[in-house]
């Protein structure tokens, strides 16, 4: 069977490989090196002496580049998604979160920002971030949901107002207020969404 | 009047734009929506209900499901696939909803021509602006009343889903 490494929750910026069950053809690269970058050496200690908190965050972010970036996209490019079920990449994605879920909000955050322009990939992501509790992948969830609400692609935007109406919160509820759609079929599925919300906590 | 009620991925149908074209065709449809049918040994899973009882067949569906998530379905004319000799055979259905358990069908050996007139009654659907849409609220509440009506027993969803009702 294939392994796949993860990092541990040791506050250490250490990493410590250990294997995990993988998900179908998922296999992840471990020939990560852990040598230090120029990042990590301009911010090297703090005045105990030990390793600061922004060198073991850059150093954890970068790591997460290196050993599951790849991956997650060909999870992404490759897997049969369909709405109700959890996906390869959701699955892959909620093993990151569980041990480090500051560094993997970050790191999802960062692949978005990239890959903006690849209708597959944010399409991908935000499926992913919208099966997560809106506390789990705050604030970075909904930043991307919001940015997903002004993309040309109308696949896209449909993702942006999916995510706010599964995490179902009040600033959801605001924030799809004060959207507007081009698209009919979409315009009438956001006002039915805003319709929902607004039912569930009980404001008009 | 009995229907065969299908989900399909309403946001890959509409990636070309199917209602503001009066010219538009199957074969315009985009080849994301088509393969967005996903259909597996040459069929296609359908749940066969009377046409007032449509929320039968969306709850079969939603039922099995992980997540809350918004979906569309189209409900097929059963007597137009015959007509166009497509093939439609009772198989069992993966659904925790044991009324409808019998209702399950295979929309069997699909071909290229053939999976081109699924398509076409699907475009005609979505140009009469006939595609059903449940919403997580929609989908809840359907979940709920069949629950309280002792239709569904909650242990039997997916952890994930229960966790979310």
């Amino acid at each position: 069977m294939s392994e796949k490494y993860k990092l541990t929750t040791q506050d250490t910026g250490k990493v410590k490989e250990e294997p995990v069950p993988s998900y179908g053809q998922t296999t992840l690269q471990a020939g990560t090196t852990h040598e230090p970058v120029l990042e990590d050496l301009i911010d090297l200690s703090d005045s105990s002496g030990g390793v600061s908190e922004n060198t073991l965050n850059r150093r954890r972010l970068r790591q997460f580049k290196e050993n599951y970036t790849k991956e997650l996209l060909r999870i992404i490019c490759e897997q049969d998604f369909e709405y109700g079920f959890d996906s390869s990449a959701d699955l892959f994605v909620r093993e990151l979160m569980e041990p480090n879920e500051a560094v993997t909000k970050e790191w999802l955050n960062a692949i978005y920002i990239e890959q903006f322009s690849d209708i597959r990939v944010v399409i991908g992501l935000l499926q992913v971030v919208s099966h997560l509790q809106y506390p789990e992948i705050y604030p970075q969830g909904p930043t991307m949901a919001l940015a997903a609400l002004s993309h040309a692609n109308s696949e896209v935007r449909e993702c942006g107002i999916r995510a706010f109406e599964n995490w179902g919160t009040i600033e959801s509820l605001n924030i799809l207020r004060n959207v507007k759609c081009t698209e009919s079929w979409m315009q009438e599925y956001l006002s039915q969404v805003i319709k929902d919300l607004e039912k569930e906590f009980g404001v008009q | 009047m009995s229907l065969l009620v299908r989900k399909i991925d309403n946001a890959k149908w509409m990636q070309n734009d199917i209602l503001n074209n009066d010219t538009f065709s199957v074969e315009d449809v985009s080849a994301d929506a088509i393969t967005s049918l996903k259909t597996s040994g040459n069929a296609l899973s359908a749940w066969q209900v009377a046409e007032e009882a449509i929320e039968d067949a969306v709850l079969a569906i939603v039922s099995s499901h992980q997540h809350l998530d918004t979906i569309d379905v189209v409900c097929l004319d059963p007597s137009s696939l015959e007509s166009n000799r497509i093939r439609l055979q009772s198989t069992p259905g993966s659904t925790p909803l044991k009324d409808i358990f019998g209702q399950h069908i295979d929309i069997c050996d699909l071909t290229y021509r053939t999976l081109g007139t699924v398509a076409e009654q699907i475009v005609h659907i979505l140009k009469e602006g006939k595609v059903l849409r449940y919403t997580k609220g929609n989908i809840k509440k359907l979940l709920y009343d069949a629950i309280n009506q002792g239709r569904l027993q909650k242990d039997e969803l997916d952890e994930s889903l229960r966790k979310r009702l």
